[in-house]
């Protein structure tokens, strides 16, 4: 209850400080929370001193004791867990008398589990997202808005993010999570296998849109009757190969985004040009053979067909290193060539840490997500695990190996690196190579924006059109796009159950959203 | 008779009903006071009671929709389908297995036809796919290699109502069967001897002592399965189909529906209003079903 | 008579080993393809007969074989001890409300029937049981929610209880002079015995096949129970699999997706092939011997 309270009052000092001095230095409201903090945990132990010492870091050292609970994804025994927490609350105590948490979800079942634990109001501090809408987890409470923390406790976080990238994490004008440091571009490509492709002696250079890979694949198909040029990967093939901002999903969608133009017009995506043209150039492709038959029900992954020479090529996402990952997948060599350039939406690549509403010191989850954004040796520490059991450094090389008898199928410890706050200053695995976080920054900074963004969309208001709209393309999208479909007879049908659905009322309420953020820019 | 007495006399079975409906109470029924989320616009910050109404609005989507009548029509028709064809399957088959002699046979048969049961519907869907899969399935294979054409099983929806008939009965006769089983081994076989010794066949016993005694649980049971004809094993017709478009005029139920429409956007209202009106029609129907049985056979009666 | 009699049994049996066939045959083509070479399985298509036999999937399963122990004895120990709990509540629940003449009866089964129409979801539920009574990450999460009592079982027993046992029995011992508490152990116990060793059966394979309460209640490897295992191992292969892009210096081509799925299920359902049996002998014997003693 007292410490209810206290950190109540905290909270409190800390909003009016945040508000009172945000007009003449930045440093200010800082310093004062700082010292309240002092004040409340250190017994009226004077801590005024240092209050105009401006530049001097705050020590948070001797706050009362708690503990950050942190949920982490991937395949992480709980011992491990506990022991990469320990470590991790070794830095943490020291600076801001703080212990970590760390739990550990099944991938599978990560957004039902954090879901319970929001809506339990169960202790949970600071949770990662890849499938959370920034848009609906604030409007529906399941996240604080962090502005005031981030100015109090975020320091590091805000001089490395951009500004643009606040944008997109931005509702009602409160932002509300914090954007980790990763691959942020999405570019198109295709991987093939590179033994086959050589064997056509195809000059791939030629390639630059998808409906150029027809004179390859009939190559390939000539070569090896028994092989599918382009396989899909569960049951789809979900690359569209163009340039479109989804415009954070659903439907309507904004053509060829990235174009020098200023139209705004959000499209029925399905009933566009480009659209027909793909399912029809698909349905081609099937019918000559060049697709697999049952490739939208087909279970494998598109990769394990490739490896076993029923597959030549399937598309992927362009991005540093991706050769040598699909290498890896596959287990032959791969080449990948790009169909559509490095670019950026609102929702691509996108991937935040929140601090959850029932954060009982949303405060101390801050001061911690600093720390695991900034600090390397944390950051690593949650990446990668303990040095010697987890991983071996390479001094020479820069670069991490697997201690023996330990490989990624039976390590205690694999987190998935890219959704932790900040992948880029941990130091890299032996097979990505020690640049590799180089050319990832090389690679976001090369990266065209496209013009919405910055764009947010709240579904909120037309929740039932999408129900019956996700019910309409359930039935033909995957079948069409795998050319399993005879678009002629299957597009007519979907649009006009698109229309009937609603789709309509939607593009209406999307562009009505976009055109009043257009206008604010 | 004088009422302290007659509630003294009963008092020990009360008490017996009250570990159960303890349970009950906790379990079952103080959950259920969450189902108000179905008419509230859910927010985790404030909390279940906490949030503000929404009217009836959570239960639109259900309704709004060109679809609503091919789910509606695919869920019910599927569950009458699966409430005759099963009693009927377990019933046959439970008597056959009472008829046997050999008792280790017996033991053996009665095992194996509930494996099937144990199975999860998820590998249900693997399985399924291994035989009909158009490239890899052993259903093809056999096709090719007696001369015809493969077919594309999963984008022609033909074949699909008597495939999920035929899963749904491999998947649950061993289960059905045994709660029939159950029942034939507790009828008095001195009713089946006096049958023998006024000279009755086989036949004749099974019409006028077995089937009698089988009827109270084929009506409970029927009772059971019609609270929950709104319902439908999502596994069966969302993972079985393995999700495949061309065959959703024939797979696409209630539950599947609610699925694929908030799939993306996990609306806890929205939810808990389909289940709401799942329930809510399964409890009119079976209000009405058994105020019909306790006109004919009070006994026989759920309650 | 005597030759027809035999002739029925010869076709009484081979309808039932086609039957056998029918629910075996899928489980004997899902065992097939756990031990065919993943490669294999694309190149030649799925089989009852492996065209090239691969244990790798059961490797990678048994790969951690302590956790997998541990999985099936706590699989054991919970089921053995929701399926006592459970058979007990039924029982005391569904013998009162059989009985003709208790006052209330048809509201109390009602009351019963309710739970099976309405439910709250798992929101409320996962609230209740981690909030106000605390049970995540402990034993009692795989055994007390939703599994120990279920309002069908208790149906199913009233049903049997109402039809089997005539009014006179239990009149009689009345006349004698017997307690409730006796005529429910001395005389409906020992004449439940079918229903009983039914109930256990399925309410055991209940509690075996559950991995939902593992899922949502447990986030400590060392209480997974081997469903929960097999079920979060599924889901991180897949994972595994989607996402080599973590640093991993191994071929993760050479682990059988396919295979694992397979494998996993075999792995649930092996130990039921192999005990139950035994156990049907022995259930019936232990509600027997219960009976009498109580």
């Amino acid at each position: 209850m007292k410490r209810k309270l206290l950190s109540g009052l905290l909270a409190v000092s800390m909003m009016c400080a945040a508000l009172t001095g945000c007009g003449d230095s930045a440093n200010a409201p800082s310093e004062d929370a700082g010292t309240t903090a002092q004040q409340e945990t250190a017994d009226g132990e004077s801590a005024a001193s240092a209050e105009d010492d401006v530049q001097e870091a705050v020590d948070y050292s001797n706050q009362e004791a708690y503990t950050v609970k942190i949920v982490c994804v991937g395949d992480a025994t709980t011992e491990s867990c506990e022991e990469v927490a320990k470590a991790a609350s070794a830095i943490t105590e020291e600076k801001f008398n703080t212990t970590i948490e760390l739990v550990r979800l099944s991938y599978g079942s990560f957004y039902e589990e954090v879901n319970l634990m929001l809506s339990s109001g169960e202790k949970l501090d600071l949770f990662p997202n890849f499938v959370f809408s920034t848009i609906t987890a604030a409007n529906t409470g399941q996240i604080l808005p962090i502005d005031d923390l981030l100015a109090e406790y975020g320091q590091d976080i805000l001089a490395a993010v951009p500004e643009e990238e606040w944008l997109c994490l931005t509702v009602n004008g409160e932002i509300y999570g914090v954007p980790n440091d990763k691959d942020k571009a999405e570019g198109f490509g295709l991987a093939m296998r590179t033994d086959m492709l050589e064997a056509t002696g195809y000059d791939v250079s030629t390639i630059q849109t998808e409906a150029d890979l027809e004179g390859l694949f009939a190559a390939v198909k000539e070569l090896y009757p028994d092989c599918y040029p382009l396989v899909s990967d569960n049951g789809q093939i979900g690359y569209s190969n163009v340039a479109n901002d989804t415009l954070g999903g659903d439907f309507g969608y904004l053509e060829n985004c990235l174009d020098d133009s200023d139209d705004m017009t959000v499209v029925d995506w399905y009933e566009t040009d480009t659209y027909a043209e793909l399912v029809q150039r698909r349905y081609d492709w099937a019918q000559k053979g060049y697709i697999m038959p049952d490739a939208a029900t087909n279970t494998q992954n598109a990769y394990e067909l490739m490896a076993t020479g029923k597959g030549f090529s399937y598309f992927c996402n362009t991005k540093p290193g991706i050769e040598n990952e699909w290498t890896r997948k596959v287990g032959v060599d791969i080449t990948v060539i790009e169909l559509v350039e490095p670019h950026r939406t609102s929702t691509t690549g996108m991937n935040t840490w929140y601090i959850a509403h029932n954060s009982e010191q949303p405060e101390r989850a801050m001061q911690v997500l600093n720390e695991m954004r900034s600090n390397p040796e944390l950051s690593n520490l949650l990446i990668n695990g303990i040095e010697g059991e987890h991983y071996l450094v390479d001094e020479e090389a820069g670069v991490l190996t697997y201690p023996e008898g330990v490989d990624a199928s039976n390590t205690t410890y694999s987190s998935v690196a890219w959704i932790w706050p900040n992948e880029l200053i941990s130091i890299p695995w032996e097979a990505d190579g020690p640049d590799i976080w180089t050319q990832t920054k090389e690679f976001n900074e090369s990266a065209k924006l496209s013009r919405a963004f910055g764009f947010m969309w709240d579904n909120s208001d037309v929740l039932n059109e999408i129900t019956a709209c996700n019910n309409v393309t359930a039935k033909y999208k995957d079948a069409m796009e795998c050319g399993s479909l005879n678009p002629e007879e299957a597009l007519p049908k979907m649009i006009q159950e698109l229309k009937d659905a609603g789709v309509e009322t939607i593009i209406a309420e999307k562009q009505s959203q976009l055109d009043a953020w257009a206008a604010e820019q | 008779m004088n009422k302290k007495k007659r509630w003294k006399r009963y008092l020990p079975l009360y008490l017996m009903l009250l570990p159960g409906g303890i349970y009950l109470i906790i379990n079952n029924y103080m959950p259920m006071a969450g189902i108000v989320v179905a008419f509230k616009k859910y927010n985790y910050r404030k909390g279940i009671f906490g949030s503000d109404w929404n009217g009836l609005k959570n239960f639109a989507f259900l309704f709004k929709t060109k679809d609503a009548w091919t789910i509606t029509r695919n869920t019910i028709c599927y569950n009458l389908v699966f409430i005759a064809l099963g009693t009927l399957a377990a019933v046959t088959v439970a008597i056959l297995l009472s008829e046997i002699r050999a008792e280790r046979a017996k033991k053996t048969y009665q095992t194996l036809i509930l494996l099937p049961f144990l199975v999860s519907i998820v590998v249900v869907s693997y399985i399924v796919y291994g035989f009909l899969s158009t490239e890899f399935g052993y259903v093809n294979h056999v096709l090719q290699n007696l001369g015809t054409d493969k077919i594309s099983w999963y984008s022609d929806p033909t074949w699909w109502p008597l495939i999920l008939v035929l899963v749904n009965l491999w998947k649950n006769i061993g289960y059905n069967c045994v709660l029939y089983y159950a029942t034939l081994m507790g009828i008095d076989s001195s009713y089946y001897e006096a049958a023998v010794v006024d000279g009755a066949g086989r036949w004749q016993r099974i019409r006028y002592i077995t089937l009698p005694s089988l009827a109270p649980t084929i009506i409970i049971l029927t009772l059971m399965a019609v609270s929950k004809i709104f319902y439908s094993d999502f596994g069966l017709f969302y993972q079985v189909p393995m999700n495949s478009g061309p065959l959703i005029d024939v797979t696409n139920t209630i539950d599947t529906y609610v699925y694929r429409g908030l799939m993306e956007n996990s609306n806890i209202g929205m939810s808990a209003a389909a289940g709401v009106y799942q329930s809510l029609v399964g409890f009119v129907l079976v209000v009405a079903a058994n105020w019909i049985v306790r006109k004919k056979d009070s006994q026989s009666a759920l309650f | 008579m005597v030759e027809s009699k035999k002739t029925f049994q010869i076709w009484a049996n081979i309808v039932m080993v086609f039957l056998c066939a029918f629910c075996i045959l899928p489980l004997v083509f899902l065992f097939s393809s756990s031990i065919t070479q993943e490669h294999a399985l694309i190149r030649n298509g799925y089989s009852f007969i492996p065209s090239q036999i691969d244990f790798s999937a059961y490797r990678y399963i048994l790969l951690d074989s302590t956790q997998v122990i541990r999985g099936y004895g706590l699989s054991a120990l919970v089921t053995v001890v929701g399926t006592v709990a459970n058979l007990t509540l039924t029982t005391l629940f569904a013998y009162p409300i059989s009985r003709k003449d208790l006052p209330g009866r048809n509201i109390i089964a009602f009351f019963l029937f309710f739970t099976m129409l309405f439910n709250g979801g798992l929101v409320p539920s996962y609230i209740m049981w981690t909030q106000t009574f605390h049970i995540k990450n402990t034993l009692w999460a795989l055994i007390v929610p939703n599994l120990l009592m279920s309002a069908f079982n208790v149906i199913m027993m009233r049903t049997y209880l109402t039809g089997n046992i005539p009014e006179e029995v239990i009149d009689a011992a009345k006349i004698d002079g017997a307690g409730e508490s006796r005529i429910l152990v001395r005389i409906i116990l020992p004449m439940s015995k079918p229903i009983l060793s039914t109930l256990a059966l399925l309410v055991g394979l209940g509690y075996w096949n559950d991995w939902m309460n593992g899922l949502y209640y447990i986030n400590k490897d060392k209480l997974y129970s081997i469903q929960v295992l097999l079920n979060r191992m599924l889901l991180d292969t897949q994972f595994l699999m989607s996402s080599a892009s973590q640093g991993m210096s191994i071929d993760t081509s050479q682990l059988p997706s396919t295979g694992i799925k397979m494998a996993i299920a075999v792995m649930g359902i092996l130990p039921v092939l192999v005990v139950y049996p035994f156990l049907q002998k022995y259930l019936v014997k232990g509600i027997a011997i219960g009976a009498v003693k109580g």
